[in-house]
């Protein structure tokens, strides 16, 4: 079950409208133009308390340490805390998940990571 | 920008064990253990091995506990004979700020160095030239400084090596501390002097090894709410926006984990700001020339501590908080009144303020709401909002007191508002703030916030809403 990140954070921004809004930067010689088909990254953030508390608030945000001309390929998903993300293991938390992979102790940084990581790939 | 914290982390975690272990019951049993929940064997040591790791959650535990890490009269206690101290009826902490003396890491002395790997022993030997105490030699072909010649003026800093080898090394709650409350002791480990502490919180955010912690009040709060007793909350209006759900979620989870009657500040922020206008038309139809809004108390106490020859333009309109515990006691005397918001010099506030008994961080609360089940909310949870309550949405989202005032003089042609508004009190603004004591701005308003960009960036905050 799913949110737009506007319906939980009465002040926060919709990221994911802002996203679809922004224009994706010039093209760059020697990388392979992303169109919006082709690369669609998932990144959800679970907002269960423990997780927001420990971290996943900032995580919220990445959309400022992201490149602009990436944001059109990303959905930021706010969820609830699933059953299965284990988010009683204080030690694991928070959790993060992007194109179905489960990130555990995530922070902004390793989440830029992983999307670093997948848009490099499909540049490549 | 923000960026992960560890030492944050690590507090939130542990008020987040220490509260569902609390309503487990099996905290006594447990408490003890908890530094190595935490740190098991196997993980990757921050300090010189595990012990050490343990002992500075020790210390960090005794915080929370809410008693003084600096100042431990008896190193052998464990946490739970703390623990056994404390009652819903705890004595209050005088000091809200204390430091754990094994996670702070005694940086090295402040001090400007050339970074080796970086100089390249040029022809220009700028630095050479421009040091006015010849303090900076070529020592094995590579610029170094004498530390007992050097005077920290800083000249060599500022566009002189082209390729940035000299840097300034601060220690970075000394460097935080707009009033120089923080220094070194002749141990090595930082102290706070409470004489000229603000309480502003910048060096608890600062340390980079989370060594100062605040005194929490989770315990105390913890017993008053699972003992039934009738609990007011005062919410801050910086509070409403830091938790997923936003006021009507917060409020059901209030009420779900016992505060039987909630008070929102922001009506009292407006209060407090109509008479602060009133105020100002009085002072300055009588001659004044500047008035200090006071409703930041990390301003006041900068006032009081710091600024003696401000004294006499600080408002004398009490603060919202103080306002809201006043009408919480009149409403319901019996009640335990709990004040929550992301600021720590509150704390020091409300032990003047009758009105507030107990008071709490949103992180504090974030704890308390995942132990007693207040985070995960049923339908019939949610209750039906005010229809009323949106008229405060004003002074939710913003310092009311300038535009209260900008309101308040429609009515009086002849007074003219010319107000500063000081976002954030640092080195800079407080140079700005002698400014007007010398007469050199033509202000004659100003308000002040200790922390850049309100109170919702305060230093207990969980998120930056945008």
């Amino acid at each position: 079950m799913y949110f737009p990140v506007s319906a939980i954070f009465s002040h926060g921004q919709d990221t994911r409208t802002a996203c679809a809004h922004s224009r994706p930067g010039p093209r760059r010689k020697g990388i392979a133009h992303m169109s919006d088909e082709n690369i669609k990254i998932e990144v959800e953030i679970f907002c269960g308390m423990t997780c927001y508390m420990l971290g996943n608030a900032r995580i919220l945000n990445i959309g400022a340490h992201l490149p602009e001309k990436w944001l059109p390929h990303i959905e930021l998903m706010v969820s609830p805390c699933p059953v299965d993300c284990g988010c009683l293991d204080l030690a694991k938390a928070p959790f993060a998940r992007i194109n179905g992979k489960l990130i555990q102790n995530a922070t902004l940084e390793s989440v830029c990571e992983a999307i670093t990581e997948i848009m490099n790939q499909q540049e490549a | 920008m923000e960026y992960s914290n560890s030492p944050e982390r690590q507090r939130r975690e542990l008020m987040i064990r220490l509260a569902c272990e609390f309503q487990k019951g099996t905290l006594k049993d447990t408490v003890d253990k908890l530094p190595c929940y935490v740190k098991p064997s196997g993980s990757k040591p921050l300090h010189c091995c595990l012990a050490h790791d343990r002992e500075v959650i020790r210390c960090r535990l005794m915080a929370l506990l809410g008693f003084d890490a600096q100042d431990e009269e008896d190193d052998s206690r464990f946490p739970h004979e703390y623990l056994e101290l404390i009652s819903a009826d705890s004595e209050r902490p005088e000091r809200p700020l204390t430091i754990a003396r094994s996670a702070c890491s005694s940086c090295p002395d402040a001090k400007i160095e050339v970074v080796q790997n970086l100089c390249r022993n040029c022809f220009a030997q700028t630095c050479i030239h421009v040091c006015p105490n010849n303090a900076i030699n070529i020592m094995r072909g590579k610029a170094f400084i004498n530390q007992e010649s050097c005077v920290q003026c800083g000249k060599c800093l500022i566009d002189v090596c082209l390729y940035n080898a000299i840097k300034r090394f601060p220690i970075p709650c000394e460097a935080a501390c707009p009033v120089g409350a923080i220094k070194k002791t002749e141990l090595g480990y930082a102290e706070i002097d409470f004489k000229k502490c603000t309480f502003c919180g910048k060096c608890f955010r600062a340390c980079p090894y989370g060594a100062i912690m605040q005194r929490s009040e989770l315990i105390p709060v913890l017993k008053l709410l699972t003992e039934g007793r009738q609990a007011v909350a005062l919410v801050a209006p910086s509070t409403l926006n830091q938790f997923p759900g936003g006021r009507e979620k917060l409020f059901a989870s209030l009420r779900k984990v016992g505060f039987s009657e909630i008070i929102e500040v922001a009506e009292a922020a407006e209060t407090a700001a109509s008479m602060a206008a009133e105020e100002f038309i009085r002072k300055m139809k009588l001659g004044g020339k500047l008035v200090a809004d006071s409703s930041c108390p990390a301003f006041v106490e900068l006032v009081r501590r710091h600024l003696p020859a401000m004294r006499p333009y600080l408002s004398s309109v009490p603060s919202a908080m103080a306002l809201a515990g006043k009408k919480a006691r009149e409403l319901y005397p019996d009640a335990v009144n709990i004040f929550i918001g992301p600021c720590i010099a509150k704390r020091f506030e409300s032990l003047s303020c009758p009105g507030v008994d107990r008071v709490i961080t949103i992180e504090e609360l974030g704890a308390i709401l995942i132990a007693l089940g207040g985070a995960a909310l049923e339908p019939q949870d949610y209750i039906p909002q005010d229809p009323d309550a949106m008229e405060h949405d004003f002074s939710r989202t913003c310092a009311a007191t300038g535009a209260m005032l900008a309101a308040a003089l429609e009515s009086e042609p002849e007074l003219e508002l010319q107000e500063k508004f000081i976002d954030g009190i640092n080195a800079q603004t407080l140079k700005l703030l002698h400014l007007f004591l010398f007469g050199r701005s033509h202000a004659n308003f100003i308000e002040v916030l200790g922390c850049s960009g309100g109170c919702q960036n305060g230093p207990c905050s969980l998120s930056i809403p945008n």
